[in-house]
């Protein structure tokens, strides 16, 4: 299958005062469309990183990464935020809603950022916010919802837009057991139904067992794909 | 546009997450706004009091002298009674009023005592139309015309020559040969104000002291009012062109030291906006950037979204656009309720002598319009939206990454 993912020897080193911290030391990695990958590893290893530099969120000092056909290092800024808002979809571990939005508002903010009409924002919406189980609190502000529903607004967030792919960091970190499988059923679901690569950086050894593909960073390198 | 429609929702709910910070911020932008509007109505007022106050104490908007005369103001200085052209100038649209004047240098002798002085000859009809000499400003019987017998002086003058109406005062001055001339005069009555002047200048009639210096048909000064000030330029080039032998200058070239005070209140004025923008500035820069700092975070999720650099910036813009544009609604009201109760007049009468010696009134009528209104809005709005600037470049420079995902590796 075509790799909608390719990170080639991605090198990634950090400074802070005079240590300098070498958080990805080439990595190279290839996640083809659909598939369901993890980052696992312990802390400090790099999984975020990576994420990031997928995501185009941040920039590697060495190597590249393609996201379908786009080269990020060929990439302005203003190019990258295209990127994610039209192919990209995030779920943080800190949820990260707009606490000044509703949460169907949450939802349809990237729709509104790639100019779709108020009403099928609103649609959209309110479909994507009944599948994740939270028909009925569309007016809700972040702060009036638990912190499993929070996370629920932002998985909705993230495929409301319908995008490739979907990056989520630790996305069960702050849930608890319940929740957690509730959202990892959905991520699961989305991948399966509507065929959406997901890759999932976690400790969490459940978010492990959903995906189809393990990966295990170890010091910022690749020990052990399968 | 579509960022603006985007972003302006939610930058008004923004607004109001810190609702008492946010308050504080409007408040201090409308006491800016406030006092430049208050402070420059009564500044004008200031302003305009002076000039008036100039005006009317015999400088008018201008002068006609012959050549020399303001360097040595004798006699030998006199010119004609305006005719010709210069005459039809005077009479046209760009003068409102004029009127002739003998001035000459005399002594005043009453019976017990004598004093230097300035001697005026007027037409009383023209001189009310151009100066203070209204017969309301007299005390006791002013004079009525042209011809008329007798002697208007200030009480200060009097006091110290120990005169009441009705004595007879004997005024000396060189006249035209040269020779001492002297005439004995009745004093009808002493004029009001001008405590300058009252220590100085005496007025008799046109006729009268052109007998006494020997100066038939002529005159030593014509002043004339522009029908308004900004046409004052106008009347002195027409004059100009009408009698180009003769020198004509105006209020502000006659007295330096009062455009000099008025400068000064259109100086403090700037002054004033300048503190006042940079008060503001300093108060908007440190809301706007406890804010920004504040939601780093929340602004790097906007970028991770999809968020342009660019909407971020407009998103923090519009949140400075809509601190500002109340703080400046409230501040003019504010502003405009403020003077429009001292419309009436302010009476500075505790400050009297100090005020008058600066050549304004004791009360001051601040008055502001709404293009001031606009104006003083105008400054603070778009000079505090320039410094809002720095924090919002500094919010969308950030990388997205740094903020967000600092804590979560």
């Amino acid at each position: 299958m075509t790799a909608v993912i390719e990170c080639k020897d991605v090198k990634r080193t950090y400074v802070s005062g005079k240590i300098e911290v070498q958080a990805l030391q080439g990595v190279s990695l290839n996640v083809s469309a659909g598939e369901f990958v993890s980052l696992s590893g312990p802390s400090g290893c790099g999984k975020t990183t990576l994420l990031n530099i997928i995501g185009g969120l941040d920039r590697p000092n060495g190597g590249d990464v393609r996201v379908e056909d786009q080269w990020l290092n060929e990439l302005s800024n203003s190019q990258l935020a295209d990127l994610r808002m039209n192919r990209i979809g995030f779920v943080f571990q800190a949820y990260n809603l707009i606490p000044v939005l509703s949460a169907a508002e949450n939802v349809g903010f990237i729709m509104q950022l790639q100019g779709k009409s108020t009403g099928e924002r609103r649609r959209r919406a309110k479909q994507v916010l009944d599948s994740v189980g939270l028909s009925g609190m569309e007016n809700r502000r972040p702060a009036e919802l638990s912190g499993g529903q929070q996370q629920r607004v932002a998985v909705a967030r993230a495929i409301a837009s319908s995008p490739a792919i979907v990056l989520a960091d630790e996305p069960t970190a702050n849930l608890d057991s319940k929740a957690s499988d509730a959202l990892l059923q959905l991520l699961r679901q989305l991948n399966e139904e509507e065929g959406v690569t997901i890759v999932i950086a976690s400790h969490d050894p459940k978010a492990l067992e959903y995906a189809r593909r393990h990966v295990r960073l170890v010091d910022g390198q690749i020990h052990s794909d399968a | 546009m579509g960022g603006l429609k985007i972003m302006a929702p939610i930058a008004w709910r923004n607004l109001w997450r810190r609702k008492s910070r946010t308050l504080l911020t409007i408040t201090a932008i409308a006491m800016a706004v406030a006092s430049l509007i208050i402070l420059g109505a009564f500044m004008r007022a200031w302003g305009g009091s002076a000039f008036d106050r100039t005006v009317e104490a015999l400088t008018a908007h201008g002068q006609i002298h012959a050549e020399g005369f303001l360097d040595d103001p004798t006699v030998e200085h006199a010119m004609p009674q305006p005719a010709g052209v210069l005459l039809d100038v005077l009479s046209g649209q760009s003068v409102a009023a004029w009127t002739p004047r003998i001035v000459a240098l005399a002594l005043i002798r009453s019976e017990r005592e004598s004093a230097p002085i300035m001697i005026y000859g007027i037409d009383p009809k023209r001189e009310s139309a151009v100066s203070f000499l209204k017969p309301n400003a007299i005390d006791g019987a002013p004079l009525t015309s042209a011809t008329s017998k007798g002697l208007i002086m200030g009480r200060s003058l009097a006091d110290r020559l120990q005169v009441e109406r009705g004595r007879r005062v004997v005024i000396s001055a060189q006249d035209e040969n040269g020779d001492i001339a002297e005439i004995g005069v009745r004093v009808t009555g002493f004029y009001k104000g001008q405590p300058d002047l009252q220590k100085y200048a005496v007025f008799v009639s046109l006729k009268e002291a052109q007998a006494l210096l020997g100066l038939e048909g002529e005159v030593s000064e014509i002043a004339f009012l522009a029908p308004q000030r900004d046409g004052i330029n106008v009347a002195i080039e027409d004059l100009k062109q009408a009698a180009p032998d003769l020198d004509i200058r105006r209020w502000d070239e006659l007295q330096p030291f009062a455009k000099a005070m008025i400068d000064l209140a259109e100086g403090a004025n700037l002054i004033w906006i300048f503190v006042s923008f940079v008060l503001v500035a300093f108060g908007l820069v440190n809301t706007l950037m406890m804010a920004v700092y504040e939601r780093m975070r929340e602004f790097g999720l906007l970028q991770a979204l999809g968020m342009k650099p660019v909407l971020l910036l407009v998103q923090i813009l519009v949140e400075s656009v809509y601190l500002v544009v109340f703080g400046a609604l409230a501040g003019a009201i504010a502003g405009a309720v403020t003077v429009n109760a001292f419309s009436g007049g302010l009476d500075f009468g505790h400050l009297g002598i100090g005020a008058e010696m600066f050549g304004v009134s004791q009360v001051l009528y601040p008055k502001v319009s709404a293009a001031e209104i606009t104006v003083a809005c105008s400054i603070v709005i778009g000079l505090s939206i320039l410094a809002s600037l720095y924090p919002a470049l500094q919010a969308s420079r950030r990388v997205p990454v740094d903020v967000l995902t600092r804590a979560q590796t």
